[in-house]
Protein backbone atom coordinates (compact mmCIF):
# COMPACT_ATOMS: atom_id res chain seq x y z
CA UNK A 1 0.00 0.00 0.00
CA UNK A 2 1.23 3.69 -1.01
CA UNK A 3 1.73 6.03 1.57
CA UNK A 4 0.42 9.22 2.03
CA UNK A 5 2.36 11.55 -0.81
CA UNK A 6 3.21 15.03 -0.59
CA UNK A 7 1.20 17.96 -1.55
CA UNK A 8 2.20 18.19 -5.27
CA UNK A 9 2.29 14.12 -4.97
CA UNK A 10 -1.01 12.23 -5.49
CA UNK A 11 -1.49 8.84 -3.71
CA UNK A 12 -2.52 6.34 -5.54
CA UNK A 13 -5.10 3.79 -4.58
CA UNK A 14 -4.17 0.47 -4.77
CA UNK A 15 -6.53 -1.98 -6.08
CA UNK A 16 -4.77 -4.74 -5.88
CA UNK A 17 -6.30 -6.58 -2.63
CA UNK A 18 -9.82 -6.10 -4.49
CA UNK A 19 -11.85 -8.64 -6.16
CA UNK A 20 -11.00 -6.94 -10.29
CA UNK A 21 -14.62 -5.61 -11.64
CA UNK A 22 -14.52 -6.68 -15.26
CA UNK A 23 -13.37 -2.96 -16.26
CA UNK A 24 -10.27 -3.09 -14.34
CA UNK A 25 -9.33 -6.33 -16.31
CA UNK A 26 -11.15 -4.69 -19.19
CA UNK A 27 -8.30 -4.02 -22.52
CA UNK A 28 -6.05 -2.47 -21.03
CA UNK A 29 -2.88 -2.52 -23.03
CA UNK A 30 -0.26 -5.44 -21.91
CA UNK A 31 2.15 -2.45 -21.18
CA UNK A 32 5.34 -2.70 -18.87
CA UNK A 33 4.59 0.12 -16.81
CA UNK A 34 7.41 -0.40 -14.35
CA UNK A 35 10.12 -0.23 -17.46
CA UNK A 36 8.94 2.69 -19.06
CA UNK A 37 9.05 4.48 -15.37
CA UNK A 38 12.60 3.32 -14.95
CA UNK A 39 13.72 4.35 -17.80
CA UNK A 40 12.22 7.78 -17.73
CA UNK A 41 13.77 7.94 -13.77
CA UNK A 42 17.26 6.96 -16.22
CA UNK A 43 16.70 10.01 -18.46
CA UNK A 44 16.61 7.23 -21.34
CA UNK A 45 16.09 9.09 -25.01
CA UNK A 46 12.87 8.04 -26.06
CA UNK A 47 11.14 7.25 -22.87
CA UNK A 48 9.60 10.58 -22.50
CA UNK A 49 8.22 10.24 -26.46
CA UNK A 50 7.10 7.14 -25.12
CA UNK A 51 5.01 8.16 -22.18
CA UNK A 52 3.76 11.54 -24.36
CA UNK A 53 2.44 9.22 -27.21
CA UNK A 54 0.55 6.60 -24.69
CA UNK A 55 -1.23 9.22 -22.39
CA UNK A 56 -1.35 12.26 -24.46
CA UNK A 57 -4.93 11.92 -26.21
CA UNK A 58 -6.26 10.29 -23.04
CA UNK A 59 -5.06 13.49 -21.33
CA UNK A 60 -6.14 15.67 -23.60
CA UNK A 61 -9.46 13.82 -24.30
CA UNK A 62 -10.04 13.65 -20.29
CA UNK A 63 -8.93 17.99 -19.91
CA UNK A 64 -11.12 18.88 -23.06
CA UNK A 65 -14.01 16.60 -21.68
CA UNK A 66 -14.04 18.46 -18.20
CA UNK A 67 -13.11 21.95 -18.68
CA UNK A 68 -13.88 22.58 -22.34
CA UNK A 69 -10.76 23.35 -24.82
CA UNK A 70 -9.67 26.85 -23.67
CA UNK A 71 -5.85 26.18 -23.13
CA UNK A 72 -6.23 22.96 -23.48
CA UNK A 73 -2.17 22.48 -24.65
CA UNK A 74 -0.87 24.44 -21.95
CA UNK A 75 -2.97 22.26 -19.35
CA UNK A 76 -1.40 19.06 -21.16
CA UNK A 77 1.76 20.49 -20.74
CA UNK A 78 1.65 20.94 -16.88
CA UNK A 79 0.09 17.64 -16.48
CA UNK A 80 2.93 16.28 -18.18
CA UNK A 81 5.69 18.18 -16.10
CA UNK A 82 3.78 17.46 -13.19
CA UNK A 83 3.93 13.34 -13.86
CA UNK A 84 7.46 13.16 -15.27
CA UNK A 85 9.11 15.44 -12.16
CA UNK A 86 6.76 13.12 -10.13
CA UNK A 87 8.57 10.27 -11.63
CA UNK A 88 12.01 11.59 -11.52
CA UNK A 89 12.20 12.51 -7.89
CA UNK A 90 10.72 8.43 -6.96
CA UNK A 91 7.48 9.31 -6.00
CA UNK A 92 5.51 7.44 -7.82
CA UNK A 93 6.23 4.13 -5.19
CA UNK A 94 4.15 1.61 -7.56
CA UNK A 95 5.46 2.00 -11.06
CA UNK A 96 3.26 -0.68 -12.33
CA UNK A 97 -0.03 1.56 -11.28
CA UNK A 98 1.43 4.34 -13.61
CA UNK A 99 -2.11 4.96 -15.50
CA UNK A 100 -3.91 5.47 -11.37
CA UNK A 101 -0.86 7.80 -11.03
CA UNK A 102 -1.22 10.32 -14.08
CA UNK A 103 -4.88 9.85 -13.64
CA UNK A 104 -4.86 10.77 -10.38
CA UNK A 105 -2.92 13.88 -11.47
CA UNK A 106 -4.84 14.93 -14.21
CA UNK A 107 -7.85 14.68 -12.20
CA UNK A 108 -5.79 16.83 -9.41
CA UNK A 109 -4.84 19.73 -12.06
CA UNK A 110 -9.15 19.75 -13.17
CA UNK A 111 -9.92 20.78 -9.48
CA UNK A 112 -7.17 23.25 -9.56
CA UNK A 113 -8.41 24.68 -12.59
CA UNK A 114 -12.54 24.79 -11.31
CA UNK A 115 -11.32 26.12 -8.18
CA UNK A 116 -9.26 29.13 -10.24
CA UNK A 117 -12.38 29.25 -11.99
CA UNK A 118 -14.82 29.72 -8.70
CA UNK A 119 -12.58 32.47 -7.35
CA UNK A 120 -11.51 34.10 -10.64
CA UNK A 121 -15.96 34.46 -11.09
CA UNK A 122 -16.42 35.34 -7.57
CA UNK A 123 -13.32 38.04 -7.75
CA UNK A 124 -14.92 39.32 -11.15
CA UNK A 125 -18.64 39.26 -9.49
CA UNK A 126 -17.11 41.66 -6.19
CA UNK A 127 -15.07 44.46 -8.58
CA UNK A 128 -17.73 45.18 -10.85
CA UNK A 129 -21.04 43.28 -10.98
CA UNK A 130 -21.88 45.87 -14.20
CA UNK A 131 -18.43 45.08 -16.07
CA UNK A 132 -18.36 43.04 -19.34
CA UNK A 133 -18.52 39.45 -19.25
CA UNK A 134 -17.50 37.05 -21.73
CA UNK A 135 -20.01 34.79 -23.07
CA UNK A 136 -19.34 31.35 -21.37
CA UNK A 137 -22.49 29.65 -23.82
CA UNK A 138 -21.81 27.16 -26.30
CA UNK A 139 -19.96 28.72 -29.55
CA UNK A 140 -21.93 28.08 -32.60
CA UNK A 141 -20.16 24.96 -33.85
CA UNK A 142 -21.03 23.10 -30.76
CA UNK A 143 -24.55 24.70 -31.19
CA UNK A 144 -24.89 23.69 -34.42
CA UNK A 145 -23.30 19.89 -33.45
CA UNK A 146 -25.92 20.41 -30.68
CA UNK A 147 -28.83 21.02 -32.75
CA UNK A 148 -27.85 18.08 -34.78
CA UNK A 149 -27.74 15.33 -32.55
CA UNK A 150 -30.90 16.68 -31.53
CA UNK A 151 -32.92 16.69 -34.98
CA UNK A 152 -30.95 12.42 -35.27
CA UNK A 153 -32.46 12.08 -31.88
CA UNK A 154 -35.73 13.09 -32.91
CA UNK A 155 -35.99 11.02 -35.94
CA UNK A 156 -35.34 8.41 -33.82
CA UNK A 157 -38.07 8.92 -31.11
CA UNK A 158 -40.55 8.98 -34.39
CA UNK A 159 -40.22 5.64 -35.32
CA UNK A 160 -40.81 4.16 -31.94
CA UNK A 161 -43.68 3.15 -29.97
CA UNK A 162 -45.42 5.38 -27.15
CA UNK A 163 -44.58 3.14 -24.96
CA UNK A 164 -40.77 2.73 -25.74
CA UNK A 165 -40.39 6.53 -25.72
CA UNK A 166 -41.38 6.67 -22.08
CA UNK A 167 -38.76 4.05 -21.03
CA UNK A 168 -36.38 6.23 -22.73
CA UNK A 169 -37.50 9.56 -21.20
CA UNK A 170 -37.63 7.91 -18.01
CA UNK A 171 -34.11 6.61 -18.27
CA UNK A 172 -32.40 9.54 -19.98
CA UNK A 173 -34.31 12.85 -19.24
CA UNK A 174 -35.60 11.18 -15.30
CA UNK A 175 -32.58 9.29 -14.65
CA UNK A 176 -34.29 6.76 -12.87
CA UNK A 177 -32.91 3.80 -12.65
CA UNK A 178 -33.15 0.46 -14.90
CA UNK A 179 -34.65 -1.69 -11.81
CA UNK A 180 -37.05 1.14 -11.04
CA UNK A 181 -38.34 0.70 -14.66
CA UNK A 182 -37.71 -2.81 -15.51
CA UNK A 183 -40.43 -3.11 -12.21
CA UNK A 184 -42.58 -0.32 -13.37
CA UNK A 185 -43.33 -0.96 -16.84
CA UNK A 186 -43.11 -4.55 -16.47
CA UNK A 187 -39.93 -5.17 -18.79
CA UNK A 188 -36.85 -7.86 -18.18
CA UNK A 189 -33.53 -6.39 -18.17
CA UNK A 190 -32.54 -7.45 -21.81
CA UNK A 191 -35.92 -6.03 -23.26
CA UNK A 192 -34.62 -2.63 -21.64
CA UNK A 193 -31.33 -3.19 -22.65
CA UNK A 194 -32.35 -3.98 -26.53
CA UNK A 195 -34.46 -1.30 -27.04
CA UNK A 196 -31.48 1.57 -25.81
CA UNK A 197 -28.81 -0.08 -27.76
CA UNK A 198 -31.18 -0.60 -30.39
CA UNK A 199 -32.35 3.56 -30.38
CA UNK A 200 -28.00 4.16 -29.93
CA UNK A 201 -27.51 2.12 -33.10
CA UNK A 202 -30.10 3.91 -35.05
CA UNK A 203 -28.58 7.27 -33.96
CA UNK A 204 -24.76 6.35 -34.54
CA UNK A 205 -26.54 4.75 -37.81
CA UNK A 206 -28.69 8.52 -38.61
CA UNK A 207 -25.47 10.05 -37.81
CA UNK A 208 -23.20 8.36 -40.44
CA UNK A 209 -25.40 9.10 -42.80
CA UNK A 210 -26.18 12.71 -42.37
CA UNK A 211 -22.60 13.36 -42.24
CA UNK A 212 -21.57 11.39 -45.80
CA UNK A 213 -24.15 13.73 -47.27
CA UNK A 214 -22.96 16.78 -45.84
CA UNK A 215 -19.49 15.43 -47.65
CA UNK A 216 -21.20 14.30 -50.66
CA UNK B 1 -14.56 -3.95 -34.30
CA UNK B 2 -13.62 -3.61 -30.57
CA UNK B 3 -12.26 -6.78 -29.14
CA UNK B 4 -14.33 -8.34 -26.01
CA UNK B 5 -11.59 -6.61 -23.41
CA UNK B 6 -13.33 -3.64 -23.56
CA UNK B 7 -15.75 -1.98 -20.88
CA UNK B 8 -19.40 -3.03 -21.93
CA UNK B 9 -22.21 -0.24 -23.31
CA UNK B 10 -23.88 0.26 -19.66
CA UNK B 11 -20.10 0.86 -18.13
CA UNK B 12 -19.91 3.53 -20.57
CA UNK B 13 -23.44 4.84 -20.10
CA UNK B 14 -23.45 4.96 -16.49
CA UNK B 15 -19.88 6.87 -17.01
CA UNK B 16 -21.51 9.33 -19.29
CA UNK B 17 -24.62 10.21 -17.22
CA UNK B 18 -22.12 10.84 -14.25
CA UNK B 19 -23.32 7.89 -12.39
CA UNK B 20 -20.28 5.38 -12.54
CA UNK B 21 -18.50 5.55 -9.02
CA UNK B 22 -16.13 3.80 -7.52
CA UNK B 23 -13.77 1.01 -8.07
CA UNK B 24 -14.89 0.85 -11.70
CA UNK B 25 -15.11 4.88 -11.73
CA UNK B 26 -11.40 4.52 -11.14
CA UNK B 27 -10.57 1.34 -13.56
CA UNK B 28 -12.81 3.04 -16.42
CA UNK B 29 -11.05 5.94 -16.30
CA UNK B 30 -7.49 4.51 -16.10
CA UNK B 31 -8.50 2.29 -19.34
CA UNK B 32 -9.76 5.68 -20.62
CA UNK B 33 -6.54 7.05 -20.53
CA UNK B 34 -4.87 4.61 -22.59
CA UNK B 35 -7.90 3.81 -24.92
CA UNK B 36 -8.36 5.69 -28.24
CA UNK B 37 -11.21 3.30 -28.90
CA UNK B 38 -13.06 3.89 -25.72
CA UNK B 39 -12.59 7.44 -26.08
CA UNK B 40 -14.68 7.95 -29.64
CA UNK B 41 -17.39 5.29 -27.77
CA UNK B 42 -17.49 8.24 -24.79
CA UNK B 43 -17.80 10.90 -27.53
CA UNK B 44 -20.29 9.27 -29.23
CA UNK B 45 -22.06 8.37 -26.11
CA UNK B 46 -22.14 12.22 -25.13
CA UNK B 47 -23.49 13.03 -28.49
CA UNK B 48 -26.52 10.48 -28.63
CA UNK B 49 -27.20 11.79 -24.37
CA UNK B 50 -27.44 15.10 -25.60
CA UNK B 51 -29.82 14.63 -28.32
CA UNK B 52 -31.85 12.48 -26.61
CA UNK B 53 -32.29 14.77 -23.52
CA UNK B 54 -33.17 17.70 -25.62
CA UNK B 55 -35.63 15.37 -28.18
CA UNK B 56 -37.22 13.98 -25.03
CA UNK B 57 -37.50 17.07 -23.56
CA UNK B 58 -39.74 18.38 -26.53
CA UNK B 59 -43.71 16.92 -26.18
CA UNK B 60 -44.99 14.55 -28.49
CA UNK B 61 -47.78 16.93 -30.02
CA UNK B 62 -51.30 15.16 -30.15
CA UNK B 63 -52.37 14.06 -33.93
CA UNK B 64 -56.48 14.83 -33.12
CA UNK B 65 -56.98 17.28 -30.55
CA UNK B 66 -59.22 15.83 -28.02
CA UNK B 67 -61.37 19.61 -27.55
CA UNK B 68 -60.88 22.29 -30.43
CA UNK B 69 -61.72 25.52 -29.09
CA UNK B 70 -61.33 28.21 -31.38
CA UNK B 71 -60.83 30.42 -28.37
CA UNK B 72 -57.89 29.39 -27.22
CA UNK B 73 -56.21 31.21 -30.45
CA UNK B 74 -57.85 34.49 -29.32
CA UNK B 75 -55.85 34.33 -26.34
CA UNK B 76 -52.35 34.16 -28.24
CA UNK B 77 -50.08 37.64 -27.44
CA UNK B 78 -50.36 40.17 -30.02
CA UNK B 79 -46.83 39.65 -31.56
CA UNK B 80 -47.84 36.33 -32.41
CA UNK B 81 -51.39 37.62 -34.12
CA UNK B 82 -49.04 40.46 -36.39
CA UNK B 83 -46.66 37.61 -37.02
CA UNK B 84 -49.38 35.37 -37.74
CA UNK B 85 -50.90 37.64 -40.22
CA UNK B 86 -47.81 38.79 -41.95
CA UNK B 87 -47.31 34.87 -42.51
CA UNK B 88 -51.40 34.78 -43.80
CA UNK B 89 -50.61 37.58 -46.22
CA UNK B 90 -47.77 36.16 -47.63
CA UNK B 91 -49.55 32.26 -48.20
CA UNK B 92 -52.52 34.17 -49.36
CA UNK B 93 -50.30 35.84 -52.09
CA UNK B 94 -48.98 32.46 -53.02
CA UNK B 95 -52.77 30.79 -53.25
CA UNK B 96 -53.98 33.51 -55.01
CA UNK B 97 -51.04 33.38 -57.90
CA UNK B 98 -51.11 29.68 -57.54
CA UNK B 99 -54.84 29.56 -58.45
CA UNK B 100 -54.48 31.55 -61.31
CA UNK B 101 -52.12 29.13 -63.22
CA UNK B 102 -54.19 26.43 -62.10
CA UNK B 103 -55.33 24.70 -64.74
CA UNK B 104 -57.39 21.68 -63.24
CA UNK B 105 -59.93 23.21 -60.82
CA UNK B 106 -61.03 20.99 -57.62
CA UNK B 107 -62.62 17.82 -57.82
CA UNK B 108 -66.10 17.49 -57.00
CA UNK B 109 -66.50 14.39 -54.44
CA UNK B 110 -69.14 13.07 -52.92
CA UNK B 111 -68.73 11.12 -49.70
CA UNK B 112 -71.77 9.32 -48.52
CA UNK B 113 -70.42 5.81 -47.76
CA UNK B 114 -68.43 5.17 -44.33
CA UNK B 115 -65.99 2.16 -43.93
CA UNK B 116 -66.94 -1.46 -45.58
CA UNK B 117 -69.13 0.16 -47.73
CA UNK B 118 -68.39 1.36 -51.65
CA UNK B 119 -65.05 3.34 -51.79
CA UNK B 120 -65.45 6.39 -53.99
CA UNK B 121 -61.82 6.72 -56.07
CA UNK B 122 -60.45 10.23 -57.62
CA UNK B 123 -57.73 11.17 -59.35
CA UNK B 124 -54.81 12.37 -56.76
CA UNK B 125 -53.12 15.42 -57.56
CA UNK B 126 -55.80 17.56 -57.56
CA UNK B 127 -58.00 19.70 -55.24
CA UNK B 128 -61.09 18.59 -53.58
CA UNK B 129 -64.26 19.82 -53.34
CA UNK B 130 -65.60 17.14 -50.89
CA UNK B 131 -69.48 16.88 -50.52
CA UNK B 132 -69.85 15.28 -47.06
CA UNK B 133 -73.31 13.22 -46.19
CA UNK B 134 -74.27 14.04 -42.70
CA UNK B 135 -78.02 13.25 -43.41
CA UNK B 136 -78.19 10.82 -40.25
CA UNK B 137 -75.96 12.06 -37.77
CA UNK B 138 -76.25 15.92 -36.00
CA UNK B 139 -73.44 17.53 -36.99
CA UNK B 140 -72.24 20.48 -34.44
CA UNK B 141 -72.36 24.00 -35.61
CA UNK B 142 -69.19 24.38 -36.29
CA UNK B 143 -67.19 21.26 -37.89
CA UNK B 144 -63.24 20.24 -38.46
CA UNK B 145 -62.57 17.52 -41.38
CA UNK B 146 -59.76 15.90 -41.20
CA UNK B 147 -58.21 13.18 -43.83
CA UNK B 148 -55.45 10.40 -42.77
CA UNK B 149 -53.96 7.95 -44.57
CA UNK B 150 -53.81 4.32 -44.47
CA UNK B 151 -51.28 4.73 -40.89
CA UNK B 152 -53.94 7.22 -39.83
CA UNK B 153 -51.21 10.24 -39.97
CA UNK B 154 -52.83 13.33 -40.45
CA UNK B 155 -52.18 15.25 -43.88
CA UNK B 156 -54.63 17.39 -44.43
CA UNK B 157 -57.16 18.97 -41.50
CA UNK B 158 -59.72 22.60 -42.30
CA UNK B 159 -62.91 23.55 -41.74
CA UNK B 160 -66.42 22.32 -42.86
CA UNK B 161 -69.56 24.40 -44.38
CA UNK B 162 -72.00 24.93 -42.45
CA UNK B 163 -74.45 22.12 -42.61
CA UNK B 164 -77.43 22.28 -46.02
CA UNK B 165 -79.56 20.27 -46.69
CA UNK B 166 -77.73 16.96 -45.40
CA UNK B 167 -74.36 17.82 -46.67
CA UNK B 168 -71.43 20.10 -45.99
CA UNK B 169 -68.68 20.96 -48.10
CA UNK B 170 -64.92 21.11 -47.63
CA UNK B 171 -62.54 22.61 -49.58
CA UNK B 172 -58.89 20.54 -50.24
CA UNK B 173 -56.50 22.49 -51.27
CA UNK B 174 -53.54 20.20 -50.71
CA UNK B 175 -52.47 17.60 -53.54
CA UNK B 176 -52.72 14.33 -52.39
CA UNK B 177 -50.64 11.41 -53.67
CA UNK B 178 -51.99 8.33 -54.73
CA UNK B 179 -52.89 5.92 -51.52
CA UNK B 180 -55.96 5.25 -49.52
CA UNK B 181 -57.44 8.44 -47.39
CA UNK B 182 -60.31 8.39 -44.78
CA UNK B 183 -62.13 11.80 -44.05
CA UNK B 184 -62.98 12.21 -40.62
CA UNK B 185 -65.48 15.32 -39.23
CA UNK B 186 -65.03 16.15 -35.81
CA UNK B 187 -66.42 18.68 -33.73
CA UNK B 188 -65.35 19.97 -30.03
CA UNK B 189 -66.65 16.42 -28.73
CA UNK B 190 -63.97 14.29 -31.24
CA UNK B 191 -64.41 12.75 -34.54
CA UNK B 192 -68.13 11.25 -35.38
CA UNK B 193 -68.24 10.29 -38.63
CA UNK B 194 -65.43 8.42 -40.96
CA UNK B 195 -65.14 8.50 -44.88
CA UNK B 196 -63.13 5.86 -46.69
CA UNK B 197 -61.42 7.57 -50.30
CA UNK B 198 -58.96 6.56 -52.54
CA UNK B 199 -56.79 8.22 -54.50
CA UNK B 200 -55.31 6.76 -58.24
CA UNK B 201 -53.57 7.87 -60.82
Amino acid sequence: MESAGISSTPTVPTNSNSTPSPVEIAGQPLYNWADLVSRIQANEEGAMEELYRVFSRGIRFYLCRQLGPQDLDDRMHDCFLVVVQAIRKGELREPERLMGFVRTIVRRQIAGQIDVNVQTRRQQVDLDATGPLSDRGRNPESQAIGRQEEQIAASVLKGISKRDREILMRFYLHEQSQEQICKEMQLTETQFRLLKSRAKARFGELGKRKLANRGA
Amino acid sequence: MLHAGHPDESVLELYCMDKLAGTPLDAFEEHLLVCADCQDRVTATDGFLRGMRSALAVPVPEKIPTSWNPLRYFQMPMPVWATAGVALAGVLGVVVAHNQNLSNPALALALTATRGGMVPVAKAGSALDLDLDVRDIAPAAKNRVQIVNAEGNEVWSGNASAVKDGHMHALVSSRLSPGQYYVRIADSAGAHREYALRLGN
